[in-house]
């Protein structure tokens, strides 16, 4: 690589980098589901492992998942503080997406510009601008996508080593590696039907790979999977939330989340490299992108990963559309035209990502401060080892901030009756009748009620009808968010 | 120049040299393993097999876990002419007392064990696919559930290895001698017939493509394929014998792979193991009559009683593949060595989580105390409900009627019984158990533990319910 050319994509990832951070700061704290990752990492830098056994979510309860994302972060967490952390590491680890981006297109194409398209796609494509979000997507994405391009140079041998070592962080991340999996599989397919000979090396990775990632997932998930069988892969989420995990497929909101010119470059690409110019290089990518859309299509993934791998995938195959349109132009007489036509290309890519992206970072969902204070103030205005309920997305606020057992929150996994235990919040948050309330609140122990300026919005109330001082003793109050002790039961009506 | 030549060879012939380490007749580990394997998978096959009888031993809790063990013996308690195999099992009850039943299956594996491998040697499979072939299967979870209680699948599997033991013996009388066993396995249930004759089949094709002449050895074995025809065609017309024997557990996808949740079934790294070698043994000219096994995979799809065969097509076929995989050069050598140690670490992982939980399946040394206490309290003819799972356990230990088992075919039992689990009130509950004279409920801890339960055990707090035994975690109570 050229000085030039260096100093071209650390522009891009800087540029990438400083958009994301300025959004991650202007936008006050985390996503929801943010507290959950932050309070392993932040039982790692205590105790030395992830809370397994948790004793806040669900009122404490045995669960599993992938350690590697919460040791990664702890490291850091070792230098700089946890909340600040959570939004500088993930936004550095998206926008390094446009490096990786960039190595892969440039394996794949000949043409030097195509690439850096592909990475500044890559930089601003919307589905990746959750720039408050700590979640395991934003190292799982950049290790998977770094994976690939191992794969695709294991003709020398030290990229085998960086393969393997590399899946095996992909592993120790997150289940989205199935989708490496299932990826090869197709590429494996797809050779066969085309006639293409593979690499022993690579039927030998892919083999490795195969067995590897079994292993992995049966070690730390074996419970699951007893317990659960194949459902497992539904993360045990309850029936009347599944559709916001698993959307029906909607085109416009794809449209607008990867946008619409790397989509039907991409599509172009697909039907090009398959059909036409046969482009074997471009196999492993499209094997990616037809595995991705099966696993979506059948809600074997979630929507959310499943766009956003097809996003960063169309991104690296547009610099493949940017070399075929520009050899075509070379073949005319617009062969003069090249320069414009990619500033054009460029100027009208920007005008179809900023804005998304931009709507994409302002939409985020994060709590307000004022809520904050109020869960932070559970540490000295309730007693310790009581159960506390508040709506779901900010199960994992009482935790993190409150050091308290909540009633449920996202991890669905953690539990058996997540379908009960979900009917019975909505009863408590919309029921009329204080016997009923109170029959919950018994039922699961509940000893605390938090009350939110978000909940209020959402039921449209100021208080539920049923709280009156006799039973509920206001311990805290915040512009509109309020914290009630539950002084009785349901037996006797008498105070606690 | 030269130099660099020789240190590339010397390179070249250190990594063949690991590349081959594995199967390798340098590799004295193998070696020993290969020249040893009928000790050493004895042994292995001996110690997988008692595991789960001592943990149950220790536990108080009855040897034998399988529902289709109690279900067979309840049967053959009395005489039945029209199977021979309820007229062995019946003779075998009055020679060796409950307390020792296990012994039967015990001699049965063995046995099963000594024939597989006798067999293996005779048809020419290499030493490598006989000892693999035979730990994948031998550390299997349903031929451990198999092999440690009283089943068709294991009848079956004891009688098909004597009759080809027989059959494939050079001296004649012997051939004659193999319609001794043979005629035990029609009479087990239609879907374990038509598997023999499947093989029977395919062995039978496989002697004959050996000479161009009708020798007499095909002959017979016509002969006794067209005898199991009949055999069979009788059963299932006069005889009204099942498809399945079962079900005695609930019929669920997940019981083919026991890394799932099922109840048996194979290793999850074996199945895809399977995949890959059904994919490639249609190269292979010896493999290709095995393809004729494939269609018996669709049993799965009616009933779990057909995981048992499916299992040993997919171990059969993942043996061809495990040996395909490992045989072949690698380009890199510590890959496949790498990969070779997560295959035995993955086989062995599905092995002990399935015997960690084996002894939960059966029933435990309370509702065996309960069951007896049914029997020496409760008139005979009295209905208790209870889980279908435990309708087998209930018939033999206490000789009492369960109102309905998994088998039950009667679609008003089955509407009634659901009805009675969500009845949430007393005004829906009562009638039906008067309609159906359900006198007693039993409760063990698996009904305690399942969701579908929760109203009737909530129910029974009325005072019309009464408890009239319990035993930490079993319970009887009377509807009054």
């Amino acid at each position: 690589m050229e000085k030039k050319e260096l100093r071209l994509l650390i522009a891009i990832f800087l540029v990438t980098l400083t958009i994301r951070l300025i959004f991650a700061f202007l936008i006050p704290n985390l996503t929801y589901d943010s507290y959950f990752h932050l309070r392993q990492v932040e039982n790692v830098l205590h105790n030395g492992i992830p809370a397994y056994t948790d004793p806040y979510s669900y009122g404490g309860t045995e669960t599993r998942f992938l350690p590697l994302f919460y040791y990664f972060n702890a490291l850091f967490a070792l230098i700089l503080p946890l909340e600040l952390l959570a939004k500088i590491i993930p936004n550095i680890l998206l926008a390094s997406l446009t490096i990786i981006t960039y190595l892969i297109s440039t394996k794949i194409t000949e043409n030097k510009t195509g690439p850096f398209i592909s990475a500044t796609i890559a930089g601003l494509l919307p589905i990746l601008y959750s720039t408050n979000s700590f979640t395991i997507e934003t190292l799982a994405l950049p290790l998977i996508f770094l994976t690939i391009y191992s794969f695709l140079n294991i003709k020398n041998q030290k990229y085998i080593y960086l393969y393997i070592f590399l899946f095996l962080a992909s592993c120790l991340t997150s289940t989205a590696t199935i989708l490496i999996i299932i990826g090869l599989g197709i590429y494996l397919l797809l050779s066969i039907i085309e006639g293409k000979k593979l690499e022993n090396t690579e039927k030998e990775l892919i083999l490795f790979s195969l067995f590897f990632f079994i292993w992995t997932q049966f070690i730390f998930f074996k419970q699951n999977f007893l317990d659960r069988g194949l459902n497992f892969i539904w993360q045990n989420i309850p029936s009347s939330l599944i559709q916001s995990y698993f959307p029906i497929f909607s085109l416009s909101q794809t449209i607008i989340l990867l946008s619409i010119i790397p989509l039907l470059a991409g599509i172009y690409t697909i039907y090009l490299s398959l059909f036409q110019l046969k482009n074997s290089r471009s196999f492993l990518l499209i094997s990616f992108v037809i595995s991705t859309s099966i696993l979506a299509w059948f809600n074997l993934i979630q929507f959310n990963l499943a766009l956003s791998f097809i996003g960063i995938i169309l991104a690296i195959l547009f610099s493949t559309f940017y070399e075929e349109i520009i050899n075509y132009l070379r073949k005319t007489k617009l062969s003069h035209f090249e320069n414009k036509f990619t500033i054009i290309l460029i100027l009208l890519l920007l005008l179809t990502l900023i804005y998304p992206a931009t709507t994409q970072a302002l939409q985020q969902e994060t709590p307000p401060n004022e809520a904050i204070y109020a869960f932070k103030s559970m540490t000295e205005n309730t007693l310790v080892d009581t159960i506390i309920l508040s709506q779901l997305k900010e199960g994992n606020l009482i935790s993190f901030y409150g050091q308290r057992k909540n009633f449920m929150d996202d991890h669905f996994i953690s539990t058996k009756d997540a379908e009960t235990r979900l009917k019975d919040l909505k009863t408590i948050y919309t029921t009329t009748f204080q016997t009923e309330a109170l029959r919950l609140f018994d039922k699961y122990n509940i000893q605390y009620l938090i009350i939110t300026k978000n909940a209020k919005q959402v039921y449209n109330y100021t208080n539920p009808p049923y709280i009156n001082p006799d039973c509920f003793y206001l311990i805290y109050k915040y512009h509109q968010n309020d914290i009630y002790k539950i002084k009785c039961t349901l037996k006797n009506r008498n105070i606690k | 120049m030269k130099k660099q030549q020789l240190s590339q060879k010397q390179t070249a012939s250190k990594t063949d040299k690991i590349d081959l380490e594995i199967f390798a007749k340098n590799n004295s580990y193998i070696q020993y393993l290969l020249k040893n394997q009928k000790n050493i998978l004895l042994a292995l096959l001996f110690i997988l097999i008692l595991i789960p009888i001592v943990i149950s031993n220790s536990s108080g809790n009855p040897f034998l876990i399988k529902s289709e063990s109690y279900y067979h013996l309840t049967n053959s308690q009395e005489l039945n002419f029209f199977n021979p195999n309820y007229l062995l099992l019946n003779l075998i009850q009055k020679i060796i007392p409950y307390k020792t039943m296990i012994i039967l299956p015990l001699f049965l594996g063995l046995a099963c064990f000594l024939l597989l491998q006798h067999l293996l040697k005779k048809f020419n499979f290499s030493e490598q696919f006989s000892f693999f072939f035979t730990l994948f299967l031998i550390i299997s979870p349903i031929i451990i559930l198999e092999f440690s209680n009283i089943t068709f699948n294991l009848f079956f599997l004891f009688f098909s290895l004597l009759t080809f033991y027989l059959l494939s013996s050079e001296k004649k009388y012997r051939q004659y001698l193999a319609i001794i066993p043979l005629i035990f396995i029609p009479f087990l249930n239609t879907y374990l017939s038509l598997t023999f004759l499947t093989i029977i089949l395919i062995y039978t094709i496989s002697e004959h493509q050996k000479s161009t002449k009708l020798t007499s050895k095909t002959i017979i074995n016509i002969f006794f394929i067209l005898f199991a025809i009949l055999l069979i065609l009788i059963n299932s017309s006069l005889l009204r014998q099942p498809f399945f024997s079962g079900p005695f557990y609930s019929h669920a996808a997940s019981n083919l792979i026991s890394d799932l949740g099922g109840y048996y079934g194979i290793s999850i790294f074996l199945f895809l193991l399977a995949i890959f070698g059904i994919t490639i043994s249609w190269k292979k000219s010896n493999y290709y009559l095995a393809y004729f096994t494939l269609p018996l995979l669709i049993g799965l799809y009616f009933g779990n009683e057909a995981v048992f065969i499916v299992s040993l097509i997919l171990t059969f076929f993942a043996t061809v593949g495990f040996l395909n995989i490992f045989e072949a050069k690698w380009e890199n050598s510590t890959l496949k060595q790498f990969t070779l140690l997560i295959i035995i670490l993955g086989l062995s992982f599905s092995t002990l989580s399935y015997l960690n939980r084996i002894n939960d399946f059966g029933p435990t040394n309370n509702d065996y105390n309960t069951l007896v206490w049914i029997k020496e309290n409760i008139l005979s003819d009295t209905i208790i409900l209870s889980a279908p799972e435990n309708y087998d356990s209930l018939a033999y230990f206490s000789q009492h009627h369960g109102y309905i088992s998994l088998r039950d075919t009667n679609s008003y039992k089955n509407e009634q019984f659901a009805k009675i689990l969500e009845a949430k009130y007393t005004h829906e509950l009562f009638p039906l158990l008067e309609k159906n004279n359900i006198d007693f409920i039993y409760i063990n801890k698996k009904v305690s533990l399942d969701q579908k339960y929760q109203y009737l055990l909530f129910l029974l707090k009325n005072e019309r319910f009464k408890m009239v035994h319990s035993s930490q975690d079993t319970e009887i109570w009377v509807f009054k």
